[in-house]
Parts: C-alpha cells; structure tokens; sequence
C-alpha cells in the first residue's frame, strides 16, 4: 500500500519533535487539484529576455500625419531598416492607417493577427526608464517601478491562493522567476518534463528514499534558508510524482519551441497551471542584430505555430499567450555597417498577446505609437504611451479574472479596450466590485466581500490542518494579524506547508525575495 | 570573540566555502589547530609568478589551440572538465574558488563566432592570475581581455556611433554597482567614448589600439575629464571608478555575499553591514590587495559566528557542490556525464546565461535543481565509494562528507529512513545515507 505524504510527513514531524506544529500538501503521489481549476483561463508569459529592439518587430512601413516614422526610421537606422515592402502589414480596419508591419519572419503571428487573434499594444514602458536589463527586468517582472520585492504573478498568487496540489503558477526554467515570486506564496520552476524523473528510477528502495527526502524536507532546522532548502525538496519529489505518469513532449528545434511544448504539457495535466513563465534569451543586439533577431523571432513564431496546433482544444480556447521583453532598444544604430551593425539599450517597446480564436482579447493595434521626432531631429529613444501596469492590471482583472487589482496607484487602473469588457464580466469580473487591494509590497488591505471569501478560505484550510485559533505573529517589529487575507497567504502550499512558528520565520519569509539575487 | 582554536564546525565552514569543501582529513588536520592557521594555509599562497607548473596546465594550454575558432559544445564540454578537475585537485583552492566568482562577476560566456574556447581559457587564467590579488588590476586586465572584448563589444565600439555595451556593465556589475545617484546615462555614453580606439584581432585572441579609431574630444565621466590620454585612458577610466566611494562597498558586498552570508532582508550595499564595511576598509586600505581582503572576511566573526540573529547561511551553488562531493569521494569529474548533470542543476561553466552570471542564493533552490543534485548524489551513491560509515553513524556520515555538527531535525529525519529501511542491506542503506546527505538542507545551505 502506497504511503501517503501526509502520512509519512506526520511521521516525520513525530520525529522530528516540537519544530513541527503543522504540515499541509498534497497527497503523495496523487494530487487532488481542485476541479474548479479546469475552468480557469490560462496565461503564458513569453518574456524575450536582453530587450527585444521594438521597432524592428513591428516596423514603421509608411509615414502618417504628423509623424514621419518611417522617414525617422530609414534615416537613423541605415544598415537596420527593413524595407516596407518586405513587412507583413498590420491593416485590419482601423489599423491600416498606422502603416506598421511585423518583422518578415513572423508569418503566422501575421495569420493570426490577419484572424483578429493578435492584439498589440505600443509602447509600453513605466516611469522613470532604467536601460540596466537587470534593474528593468525586474521592474517587468514586479509590475512596480518601486519595489521589486515581488512578481505581479506572485502577487496575484498572494492574493487568490494556491489550492493543495496545485502547480497554479510555473516556470520553464531552472531557476525561479521574479515574476512568479509573491511574498507568502511563490509558483514552481520546472526547466523540462525529461529532468523530472529521479535518477535511481522507482524501485521500492528508491521510493523509500525519495520519501526519506521529502521527510527531510520535513524536518526543519532552525534557519530560514535551511527551511527554504527543505520546502523545496519536498515540492521537488511533490512535483516528480504529479508528472511520473507525463510523457516528455517531442525534441523540438530551437530552445523556444522546447520551452512552449513543455509548457503546453503542464497546461494539459491535472496540475492546476494558471500561469507559465518562458523565458527566451539572446535578444540583446548590440551587433549583428538583424541576423540575430530575425532567426530568434523565426524560432518564436515557429514555435507559437506549434503550441497552438498541438494545445488541447478546448484548453486553447482559455488560452491567452503575452509576449513581453524589459526594453525596446534606441532609435538609431549603434556600431558599424549593414550586417554588423546593432542598437542600445532602448526604452518603450510593443507588448503582444495571441489569445484563442474567440475570446475577449480584442485583436488590433492599441494604445499609440512613441513619438520618433522629425529627420531634422529624431528622437532618441522611444518614451512610454502605455503604463505596463495597466496592461497587467487588464491581464489579472478581465483575463485571471483577480478580484482586486494589483496596484497600490489608484489612478492608474487597467488598459481599456484590451479585452472586451462585457464579455470578460460575464467571465467574473462582476465579482470585483469596489476593489480591495493588493498594495505593491504584497500587504493585504483586503476589506470587500472577496476578502471575507478568502478568510473564509483560509480558515477552512487551517482548521483542516489542525491548526489552532488565530495567532498573531510579529515580524520585525510589525504586528501582523494572522487572519484573513494574511492567513490566506500563510497557509498556501509552498510555504503554508512551514511552520508559522516565530516573528523570525515570518520575517525570512519576507526577505528571500529581494535578497542575494542581487548580488 | 571566537576561540583561537579551530572546531570542527569552523573547518567545516571554512573549507565548505572558501575551499570547494572539506575532507575528512581537512577536518582532523585543522581541528583544534589555531583557526588564524587554517585561514592562512588558504589565503597565504605563492604569488602565480613564483610558482611550479601545475600538473594540469599542459592540458589546459593544449585546449587553448584546441578552442580556437571552436564554440561547439564539445568543446566547451573539454574546457568544463578541464575546469571541474582543476577545482576537484588544485593546489590552491581558494584561487580557485575566486576564479569561479570572477567568472560570475566578469560573465562572460562562449558565443559564435566569438569568444571562442580558446579566448574564454584565456580569460579563465586571468582571472586566476588576479584571483587573490589585486582587484584594480583585474578590472584593467578584463577591460582589455579579448573574450570580454568580443563578448560586450568593446571590439566595435567607434567614433560615430560608440557602443555602450562594455561602458554600461562596466559600471553597473564591474565596478560600482546599481547606484542611480552615483552615475547615470550620460556617463554610461561618456565612458564609451573613452574606451572607443581598442579592436580586436580574434583569430589571434590579440587587441590593439588604434589611435586613429579613438575619441580624442573631451569626455566626462563621473566628474572627471579626460582628456586624450590614447591607450591609457581606459587605466584612468578603471581609476576614477574605483575611487568612486561606493565601489569598495560593492566590492565588499560581492565578497561578503559569496563568501559569509547573503543580504537577508537588508540591502548589504546601503546598511551599515558591519563585514562589509570592514572588508571595504581593507580594499581601500591595501589598495584593493584581494588577499588582505579575503583574509578579513574569513578571520571575522561574523564569517565564523554569523550574527545574534542566525548563522547565516549560503546556499552552494551547483559547481561547488559537485566538486565538493568528488573530492570527499574521490570521483573523478573528467566526463561528460558530470558536465551534463551540473547543468541539469542549473550551472553551466563558460557559458553564464547573461552578463549578469550565474543565479545565486536562493534562486538556485527549484524542484528541478533539486532534482539534479538528487540525481548527482545518487550517481556517487552508484559508484560505491569505499570507507562509508555505518548507516546509523550519523556524525560519522556527516565527517565523512566534511559537514560539521548536523542538524538535530536532519540527524533525526536519517534516523528514521535507517530505521524504517532496517530490512534493507546494510550497503543499500549506506548508499541511502550517502544520497539523502549530499541533498540534505544542512548539504545543501552550509
């Protein structure tokens, strides 16, 4: 008889004593993933990592009124402008007159688009611009200029839970994202199906073994870090049994379509994925930029074919696809003659979403195109039209349907017109009301009905855990009450499996986000 | 204050961070010796120039004619072994413990066309040349390193259009770290013109300058002019960084966070950490002698005690875990199977997956890390190595993999796999222990 994680986990913490009050997870081996998962929309987020020069992905094809782009664009750009005739133009109704075309090698990002399923939003960017990839990378990554303790999908895990068994948010990587990082609850990184086998295989000696490590996962020191390490060690052999049974997908060519049919296997299982980050490397084009951007974006476009040919359908069809990159690169090119030359670290840059063949994204050029200045005095860079933190605050308010914005700006709100706003509140936006709120450093101010819904969530959870009435915890200082949308966060499956056990803990737990990832 | 004499739990520390680990004989030869010692044995080694060949450096020269003009992976996988063997039997561990920080900090990775094997062979010796000396020098020789020309473009960056690719990362990862209020666009743009002049010549792993190619303007950089100093000005560009108050922090930061602890709620650049500010004052003291440096760090009680608050760990991060497991073991990392499992666990030497290195602290904790070091210890598990203790001899487990005291919840965790594996043969269960120590929390964040 297989022996259950709770069972073999209780044991341990019989074991291990009194640094065991609680522990919560999935059944070994079996995860009982909430049936309500199946019906949630799902997001993969493509982020072209080095920045993805903007403005020969989609390209000035025509001058317009009052903005000579394509004049700009031949003038500063020499050796990099592609001529208008070989781009794929963007001329669905309205979006004709704007004279922009994708890059030549995006062929079916163009059927697509030509099939109202692309939506493009130009220009985007935050306040302030930072041109360092790693400071602007993380500021993509949080949703806030600000602070950068925490992933806007990490947040959005803070604030709707992680349900037991669940893989909600994930990355195909070998390493955690930012994005995915919230400050009670964090997503899973799984860098391919293929590497999540253990190595001694399943034999009842190995399996003893694998259990003895979840066990020690268990068993928790008293330091944060080594606390840290045994979490995921038991989400490690959490996640090896949910995926035993998957095949691994395909070999594909390029590193792009590996990372999209791997992401399109966790989407089909029983996980619970909502969210799956990709990241996609090498766009940084200092030199030889049209060489190296035309075969990345190729590779993409590709890949994307693919990923929606082989998506289960009626997963496709809750399906949203985001393509996001930390900048865009300058206007003019930087060193040397056709072939060699490349661009600077830029500014604002177009964000693209691919979303099922009906659904609420609305195809189409949106937002406006950055200003390039006259050939008498181009401009530099490329500012922001658009706040990336309205398009993600669309994202998680029409397409995740969160009930409570992310943003602590309350003026900004989300992007309109993104999504088709009265079919997404059929979808559940109603539910949102006068929203509560997230701030950005992740601290609940809950105080709608939806936070009433959580804590009652959460103390379904902790009574099932055993726990006892709510405690207050004091972490640096600060008196958090541990009830509600704070308890929420507490008890969710990567760290609620820990012991809320001291100020100490809860304080750890604020600071991996931020911490040596900098250094 | 700690005791002059070293325990066991120092030695195990010590080695376990500044040495790729300890062996059980480290452990008996240092236990109760002086601790300033130990220190010593590590940081007080011959100057590079005084010194034997080692036994591996034909091997590495032949692989520098073997990498030219070569990006493949084969052989990108002949310098990794190279490498990994290096760090498993070197002499001086410690060098080669900041030759793979230096190689994170100055990532560099191997790219089509270039840099090649060859050049990135190159550079690893520079950075094993400067590893325990001066930090001021490295940064000159890097700024010149033909790897890093070709890798951020310093090989095509001219007069009318500069690239800014080498100036920026100079600033921002080399030197000063990301300080807004220090430095900003302009002299990012500024610093590119004083490095315009400086080609490469890759075929040959040579740079040159060429005067003709360089800005001889007025150019601004952190307040200073310059002027047309020609081929010396990228030395004055080096001087003028790090005169800039932060940068010894940064520094500091760099090397307390690889070394002691990683900044665990505060920001180590801007509080007042006190082993930051005293490897910082060394750095300026010794006009940034990295030996004094190191030798700061590792005698502080902060690097042995950590703080009132906690111990303070590190999470090792792959390479050094392998090699520390090898080397307790005796398994050679001269296969391409090694290779392959360190970059299952995320690390992949010679090729950083950007300018900004490898992940560290916590980002290398993922089930698919995770994972791989399983898969790692098992594979030494498979080897059957020989002087294992008895199964239920957790302390003599723990010496044996050059661990100090372990953990009371991890001693009790093996316990209990002993105990319920009892019908299991006894060798089996070795192998169990061998595996569930080298992926234990007290393996994996020392």
């Amino acid at each position: 008889m297989p022996i259950t994680r709770r069972e073999f986990l209780i044991g341990a913490g019989a074991v291990a004593g009194a640094s065991i009050v609680g522990v919560a997870g999935p059944a070994f081996g079996a995860a009982a993933v909430d049936p309500a998962s199946a019906n949630r929309n799902r997001l993969v987020i493509i982020f072209l990592e080095g920045g993805n020069d903007g403005l020969n992905y989609v390209v000035p094809r025509g001058d317009v009124p009052g903005a000579p782009r394509l004049s700009v664009y031949r003038k500063v750009r020499p050796a990099l402008a592609y001529a208008p005739s070989t781009l794929l133009p963007l001329d669905r109704g309205n979006d004709a007159a704007q004279m922009l075309g994708f890059n030549p090698k995006l062929t079916h990002l163009h059927s697509l688009y030509r099939a109202g399923r692309v939506a493009v939003v130009q220009g985007v960017d935050y306040p302030n611009h930072n041109y360092s990839h790693f400071a602007s990378s993380d500021i993509w990554h949080a949703g806030n200029p600000t602070n950068t303790s925490t992933g806007w999908i990490g947040r959005h895990l803070d604030r709707v839970g992680v349900g037991e068994g669940e893989l909600r948010a994930v990355a195909v990587s070998s390493k955690l994202p930012l994005m995915l990082q919230g400050r009670g609850v964090s997503g899973a990184s799984i860098a391919s199906i293929a590497t999540m086998r253990f190595r001694d295989g399943t034999s009842a000696t190995s399996n003893a073994k694998h259990a003895a490590l979840a066990a020690l996962g268990a068993a928790r020191a008293n330091d944060p870090l080594r606390q840290r390490v045994g979490a995921t060690l038991r989400q490690a052999v959490d996640v090896v049994a949910d995926l035993a049974k998957t095949d691994a997908p395909p070999a594909r060519s390029s590193a792009i379509g590996e990372s999209l049919e791997t992401a399109r296997t966790l989407l089909e299982q029983n996980l619970g994925v909502e969210s799956v980050f990709v990241g996609y490397g090498g766009f940084d084009t200092h030199t030889t930029e049209v060489a190296t951007q035309e075969q990345l974006l190729a590779d993409l476009d590709t890949a994307l074919d693919a990923f929606w040919a082989g998506l289960n359908p009626s997963l496709a069809a809750r399906t949203l696809v985001m393509i996001v990159s930390e900048f865009g690169r300058r206007i003019g090119q930087a060193s040397g003659g056709f072939g060699i030359a490349g661009t600077d670290h830029g500014a604002a840059a177009p964000v693209v979403f691919v979303g099922p063949p009906q659904s609420s994204l609305v195809g189409g050029l949106h937002g406006d195109h950055p200003n390039m200045g006259t050939t008498a005095a181009p401009a530099d860079n490329l500012a922001m039209t658009t706040d990336v933190r309205h398009v993600y605050q669309a994202v998680l308010q029409s397409w995740l349907h969160n009930p409570d914005p992310l943003y602590n700006d309350a003026e900004s709100g989300p992007l309109h017109g993104l999504f088709d706003e009265a079919n997404t509140a059929a979808g559940g936006r109603a539910r949102n009301g006068a929203a509560a709120r997230l701030d950005g450093d992740g601290s609940a101010s809950a105080t709608s009905t939806s936070s009433a819904v959580l804590g009652e969530r959460a103390s379904r959870r902790r009574s099932a855990l055993g726990f006892g009435g709510s405690g207050t915890s004091n972490g640096g200082g600060r008196s958090v009450p541990l009830s509600s949308a704070t308890a929420a966060l507490a008890f969710n499956a990567f760290v609620a499996a820990v012991v809320v056990r001291s100020g100490r803990f809860r304080e750890a737990l604020a600071s991996w986000r931020d911490d040596d990832a900098a250094l | 204050m700690s005791s002059a004499q070293a325990t066991r739990d120092d030695i195990a520390r010590l080695f376990g961070r500044a040495a790729f680990g300890a062996t059980p004989a480290d452990l008996d030869a240092w236990t109760g010796k002086p601790y300033a010692d130990a220190v010593s044995f590590l940081v007080d080694i011959p100057a590079p120039s005084g010194r034997r060949a080692q036994p591996d450096d034909t091997r590495r020269s032949a692989l520098v004619q073997t990498g030219a003009n070569h990006t493949d992976d084969g052989t990108i996988r002949l310098a990794q072994k190279w490498w990994l063997e290096r760090m498993r039997t070197g002499s001086y561990p410690l060098e080669e413990r900041m030759t793979l920080l230096w190689h994170g900090h100055f990532a560099t990775a191997v790219r089509y066309p270039y840099p090649d094997v060859a050049m990135m062979l190159v550079q690893n010796q520079t950075f094993r040349t400067h590893a325990l000396g001066n930090f001021r020098e490295l940064v000159k020789a890097v700024t010149v390193d033909p790897a890093m020309m070709e890798w951020l473009d310093g090989a095509r960056n001219s007069i009318p259009t500069p690239n800014e690719n080498y100036a920026r990362e100079f600033m921002e990862l080399f030197t000063l770290g990301k300080f807004p209020e220090v430095y900003g666009e302009r002299d990012v743009r500024e610093a590119a013109r004083v490095l315009t002049g400086w080609t490469s010549n890759p075929s040959f792993r040579t740079v040159s300058f060429n005067g003709a190619g360089h800005d001889t303007g007025t150019k601004t950089v952190l307040g200073t002019t310059f002027g047309d100093a020609g081929a010396h000005e990228y030395e004055q560009l080096v001087d003028v960084a790090l005169s800039q108050p932060v940068s010894a922090r940064f520094i500091a930061a760099k090397l307390v966070s690889n070394f002691a602890y990683a900044a665990m709620g505060t920001d180590l650049l801007r509080s007042a950490d006190s082993l930051v500010v005293a490897v910082a004052d060394t750095l300026r003291q010794t006009n940034w002698d990295l030996r004094a440096a190191m030798r700061t760090l590792l005698m502080s009680d902060e690097f042995r005690n950590g703080d009132a608050s906690a111990q303070r760990l590190l999470i090792r991060q792959p390479a050094e875990v392998m090699v520390a497991s090898a080397k307790v073991f005796g398994i050679s990392l001269d296969n391409d199977d090694a290779v392959l499992q360190l970059r299952n666990m995320g690390q992949n030497l010679f090729v950083p997956p950007n300018v900004g290195g490898f992940a560290s602290g916590v980002a290398w904790l993922s089930p698919s890390t995770v994972v791989a070091r399983y898969g790692w210890a098992a594979t030494i598990g498979g080897k059957n190595p020989s002087g294992l203790p008895a199964s239920a001899d957790t302390d003599g487990w723990a010496k044996r993999v050059g661990l100090g005291t372990l953990t009371l919840e991890t001693t009790a965790a093996l316990h209990e796999y002993v105990a319920k594996n009892a019908k299991l043969p006894e060798a089996n269960r070795q192998t169990g222990m061998l595996t569930l120590l080298l992926t234990s929390p007290d393996w994996m964040a020392l």
